[in-house]
C-alpha cells in the first residue's frame, strides 16, 4: 500500500511533461522561436537539455513571453524582468498571476499576488528593477490560465471544454471535467464517427466535442 | 484473473461489453468520479491490483512523464489508435478480439508497460526496457 511516505508525487508543475514541440503548437509559435524563448524562462532549476521535456509551468512561463512580444515588449526587457522577478518570487516567475504589462516594460504587482483582475494602478516595473509604471490589458489567453492560491498557475484553458492540467492525463489536453483527451473524440472523428456517436460513447455533450474537434484542427494547422 | 481500470478515453459501453462477458473490468466513470487526477486513477489501481488500460498518442512524450510512473508500481497497458483516426466500432472490435491476449501478458503480475498497436499483434514493452534504451 501506498503511504504518506511512500506515495508517488504525481501532477506537479514543476515534472517535465511536454515536447518543445507541443509547446509550440499550444502556444501558436514556431518551434524554433519556443527554443529561443525557452532561453529566456527565468528561474528554471537547469537550462533547457533535449530530450528532457519541459514543465507545465514552462508552458505557462511561454505563454506569457509571447504575450509579452506581442504587444511589444522587447527581449531585453524581458531578460532584465527575469532576473529581478527571480529574485523577487523565486522559481518560475512569469508563472505567477502577478505578471502584466503596459506594452514597453514587464511589470509586477508586489502587493497582490492572488489577484485575479488586471491591475489599473500604479505597479513595479521589473525590468526597471521596481521602477513605477502604469499598465494595460494583457490578452485574454492568459484570463484563462488558472492560479492557486500561492498565485501560481495550475490549469490552462484554451478553449471553453479544453483544459490542460498537469495533475490530469499528465496535462495533456483534454475535455474539462474529464479524462476524455481532445486527441480521442478528434480522432474518432477523422475516422467517420459523427457528433452524435462520440457525445454517446464518451457521453459528452456536443458543444463540448465540437470544441475538442476545433481544438485539435487548430493544433493540426499549426503544425502544418 | 487480471483486474483492468479502463481509462475515460476508452467508451463505458466497451467496458459494459467486457463485464458481460466475464471480464473483471471497471472504468474511471463508474470506480471513481468523472475527471478523476492522475494520482487518484493509479493510486485505486494499486490499491485494487489493477492494469490501467489507457490511450498513448505518441510514445516520444509519455516517456517524458514515465520516471513519475514508475514509481507507482501499477501496470499500464497503453492503447495506441491507428493515426488516421478509429471509429468507435473499430474499437470496440478490436478490444473484443484482443483482451485476452492483453489478460495474458499481465498475468505474472509485475509491474510493466506495454504499447498495444492496432497494426501488431506483439506489444512493444516500453518498461523495464526504457531503462536499458536512455
Amino acid at each position: 500500500m501506498w503511504t504518506a511516505q511512500t506515495r508517488p508525487r504525481l501532477g506537479s508543475s514543476y515534472e517535465p511533461l511536454y515536447l518543445l514541440g507541443d509547446i509550440a503548437r499550444y502556444a501558436s509559435i514556431h518551434p524554433s522561436t519556443a527554443r529561443s524563448w525557452v532561453r529566456l524562462i527565468p528561474g528554471r532549476s537547469a537550462p533547457y537539455a533535449p530530450p528532457t521535456g519541459l514543465s507545465f509551468l514552462d508552458l505557462v512561463s511561454i505563454l506569457v513571453i509571447r504575450e509579452l512580444r506581442d504587444i511589444g515588449v522587447k527581449p531585453r526587457r524581458i531578460r532584465i524582468a527575469e532576473k529581478y522577478l527571480t529574485e523577487r518570487l523565486g522559481p518560475y516567475p512569469f508563472a505567477h498571476n502577478t505578471i502584466w504589462s503596459d506594452g514597453h516594460h514587464v511589470l509586477f504587482d508586489p502587493e497582490s499576488p492572488l489577484r485575479t483582475e488586471v491591475p489599473q494602478e500604479y505597479l513595479e516595473s521589473a525590468d526597471k528593477r521596481g521602477q513605477g509604471a502604469f499598465v494595460s490589458l494583457l490578452r485574454e489567453d492568459l484570463h484563462r490560465v488558472i492560479y492557486n492560491e500561492q498565485g501560481i498557475a495550475v490549469a490552462w484553458e484554451p478553449m471553453g471544454a479544453v483544459e490542460l492540467d498537469p495533475s490530469l492525463q499528465f496535462g495533456q489536453p483534454r475535455v474539462k471535467g474529464t479524462r476524455v483527451l481532445t486527441q480521442t473524440v478528434q480522432r474518432m472523428h477523422m475516422a467517420g464517427d459523427s457528433i452524435e456517436t462520440i457525445s454517446l460513447v464518451l457521453r459528452l455533450p456536443q458543444r463540448d466535442v465540437h470544441e475538442a474537434i476545433e481544438w485539435e484542427r487548430r493544433l493540426l494547422a499549426r503544425a502544418a | 484473473m487480471v483486474r483492468f481500470l479502463f481509462d475515460e478515453c476508452i467508451s463505458h459501453r466497451i467496458v459494459d461489453e467486457l463485464k458481460i462477458m466475464g471480464y473483471d473490468v471497471s472504468s474511471v466513470g463508474s470506480a471513481l468520479p468523472r475527471g478523476s487526477k492522475d494520482e487518484d486513477v493509479l493510486g485505486w489501481c494499486h490499491r485494487h491490483d489493477a492494469v490501467l488500460v489507457t490511450k498513448d498518442y505518441k510514445i516520444k512524450r509519455t516517456k517524458q512523464y514515465l520516471p513519475q510512473l514508475r514509481n507507482t508500481g501499477v501496470s499500464i497497458a497503453f492503447i495506441r489508435p491507428p493515426r488516421k483516426g478509429w471509429k468507435y466500432q473499430k474499437e470496440f472490435q478490436w478490444f473484443l478480439g484482443r483482451i485476452d491476449q492483453v489478460e495474458a501478458d499481465f498475468q505474472d503480475r509485475s509491474p510493466r508497460y506495454l504499447r498495444y498497436s492496432t497494426s501488431r499483434l506483439a506489444p512493444e514493452q516500453i518498461w523495464p526496457n526504457l531503462d536499458r534504451d536512455s
